[in-house]
């Protein structure tokens, strides 16, 4: 199951599978698509979806606070799926990938950002390291 | 001769890690670029002698084989 379907079932979210799909569409966006594009990308994979399907169902997911309405400077609004920010640490020997989240490290990065002069908007961060070997005491 | 990071064969087992992370990285919704980024970097953690430009061919032969099965 996908994050933002398992997190719509967590909010107690009906799933069908025209949902479904809107889910999966915004899941995969790597950009901020508007309802009209959304539409589209979900009627490539499942021609019966309809227009005021894709409407409900990013008005409810704008609701219930699950996708990320952006209204840029323009007449419409764009989504994006609204997953919780984390970091990856990679171990560099297995090749495992971790999750974590930091609030101290979301501190530092607005205050390095706003010490440059700058509000931040977008980053990039990834962790790499190796298991710390146990000492023998 | 032909050095293993040359050939792409892998005495030193890494390619399980670096298929891993990159595969890993691509299903949590990391753009492939990143995961492949990753993925080269552990891969000339294995192998610093590698050249950047071997290391990146090797592993891409190596995700792309995995995509194929």
């Amino acid at each position: 199951m996908i994050d933002l379907e398992q997190r719509c079932v967590d909010a107690g979210l009906k799933m069908t599978g025209q949902r479904r799909l809107i889910l999966q569409v915004l899941s995969e966006a790597q950009d901020h698509p508007n309802v009209e594009t959304v539409f589209e990308r979900a009627r490539n994979i499942d021609s019966s979806v309809s227009i005021a399907t894709v409407y409900r169902t990013l008005h409810l997911l704008d609701e219930m606070n699950l996708v990320q309405r952006h209204d840029f400077n323009e007449n419409y609004s764009r989504f994006e799926a609204n997953l919780d920010h984390h970091h990856h640490l990679i171990d560099l020997e297995t090749g495992r990938v971790i999750e974590f989240q930091d609030e101290e490290l979301e501190e530092l990065k607005e205050r390095i950002a706003a010490r440059l002069g700058y509000d931040l908007v977008d980053h990039r961060l990834e962790l790499y390291g190796r298991k710390m070997k146990k000492s023998a005491s | 001769m032909t050095d293993d990071w040359e050939s792409g064969e892998d005495p030193c087992r890494c390619r399980d890690a670096v298929t891993r992370a990159y595969r890993t990285l691509c299903e949590a919704g990391q753009a492939e670029s990143r995961a492949y980024e990753a993925a080269v970097r552990i891969y000339r953690f294995h192998h610093p002698e590698a050249a950047p430009g071997a290391a990146a061919g090797v592993v891409e032969r190596w995700i792309d084989a995995g995509t194929v099965h």
